[in-house]
């Protein structure tokens, strides 16, 4: 659609008002302004209308600009990034990733630190009483387990994320590397909101929590559900 | 270096000519995505999409002169594609909201109860922009995304200046428009309410 084939009467006044309320009007500009302002005065009070539902508008699109001030881009997930940048990207971010192995070490009934020797590696089994855990697969099939049964767990995603793959050199296969994504459930409490005081200072202060309507609510969690988490 | 260079390297795999292009550009994408994105959605939320697309799609770039364009588009399916999912998604993101007084509890605190008028403004004023016709809304945002020329929005666009100029003119115009309405039709309300 082009607008300048269909033009409307008042065009010309309010590009004339735009260009004077961006600062950006000439002498020529003024001048044609000025035998408009002769005839009708109320374009002053327009001007004033415009000038403060700009710098309103200026305002919210500069807090959207300040939000993407604060997105990166996710580099390490370009098709042609190395697999090293990945990995190094990855440790970046890798926080969850330690809280995981922690978390699976808690819910199988190991302290950090103690011994897991899985059998796939070749070696020799680690006995856990009547739970014994053979290889990495079982061990995270008996956190699934444990998990969903406390309800610090609702499941695996169906599909990984491939990371990266590569032939293996006797050409037997391909290595790939992916992330297995799994859903989990916390019960959070305290609850806290930024906000911004009228000075522009940033203040953390409590949020409420508003209950859900039943229809929308999540299941209810089991007697046995995870303590909040101290955040 | 010209931008066209920085496109063949990121799509090469460079992260940093990758960056520089998003750090560039990224605060008129948040216009883009204000301009079109469903009621609901967080535009934060959609940058984070536009910028997995960025890394993942420029490669498939074909004219590196066409970038600015290019994000447009990026952003625009991000937001329009938010606005399929948004239907499975309602009901489960509107969790919690600020702890802010209840009418009459806490009004002393000056300093909340001016932040909460400035937020009330906000809120209007936006929803008097969504009212707006998508094509005067994108140019009227973009306008106001720092150091936006017309020539730059044109670039962005594909539209002539002049149009952007007319469109910008009149977006302004039927927003002005818009806002007396509002005004004149919650005086109304007003003075209808029981005291």
């Amino acid at each position: 659609m082009n607008d300048q084939l269909h033009p409307e009467p008042n065009d010309r006044r309010d590009v004339l008002i735009g260009r004077i309320i961006d600062g950006e009007a000439t002498g020529q500009d003024w001048a044609e302004f000025r035998q408009i302002a002769g005839d009708d005065e109320s374009v002053f009070a327009e001007i004033a209308e415009l000038q403060d539902l700009r710098k309103r508008t200026i305002d919210i699109v500069d807090h959207a600009g300040d939000a993407a001030d604060t997105i990166e881009l996710p580099v390490h997930l370009h098709p042609k990034a190395s697999p090293a940048h990945r990995l190094k990207v990855a440790g970046v971010w890798g926080g969850w990733a330690v809280a995981a192995m922690v978390a699976l070490a808690w819910s199988i009934g190991l302290r950090p630190g103690d011994p897991i020797i899985f059998s796939d590696q070749g070696t020799s089994q680690a006995g856990l009483g009547a739970n014994v855990i053979n290889t990495a697969g079982e061990a995270l099939q008996k956190y699934l387990d444990l998990g969903k049964e406390s309800g610090s767990v609702i499941g695996e995603m169906p599909s990984g994320i491939v990371l990266d793959k590569r032939t293996l050199s006797d050409g037997s296969g391909y290595e790939v590397l992916y992330i297995r994504p799994i859903i989990e459930r916390v019960v959070v409490r305290d609850v806290y909101q930024q906000v911004q005081t009228e000075s522009g200072q940033v203040q953390i202060i409590p949020a409420k929590i508003l209950p859900l309507p039943s229809t929308t609510a999540f299941p209810p969690a089991t007697p046995s559900a995870p303590e909040p988490l101290a955040w | 270096m010209d931008e066209s260079d920085l496109v063949r390297r990121a799509a090469a795999g460079d992260p940093r000519a990758a960056e520089l292009i998003w750090k560039t550009h990224r605060r008129w994408i948040a216009a883009v995505l204000l301009a079109h994105k469903p009621r609901q959605a967080d535009v934060e939320d959609l940058l984070q999409e536009v910028a997995l697309a960025v890394v993942q799609k420029i490669n498939q770039l074909d004219d590196p002169a066409a970038l600015k364009p290019w994000l447009r588009m990026v952003a625009i399916n991000a937001a329009r594609a938010t606005g399929r999912k948004q239907t499975r998604r309602k009901g489960l993101l509107r969790l919690v909201r600020p702890n802010v007084p209840e009418e009459g509890e806490g009004t002393s605190d000056l300093t909340t109860q001016a932040s909460r008028q400035r937020q009330e403004r906000a809120r209007q004023l936006g929803s008097l922009i969504e009212q707006l016709p998508d094509s005067y809304r994108e140019c009227v945002l973009l306008r106001c995304a720092r150091g936006m020329t017309h020539k730059q929005i044109s670039e962005v666009t594909g539209l002539p200046e002049t149009t952007i100029e007319t469109r910008i003119a009149r977006g302004r115009r039927m927003l002005r428009e818009l806002a007396e309405t509002s005004q004149h039709t919650r005086g109304e309300s007003l003075a209808r309410s029981p005291s």
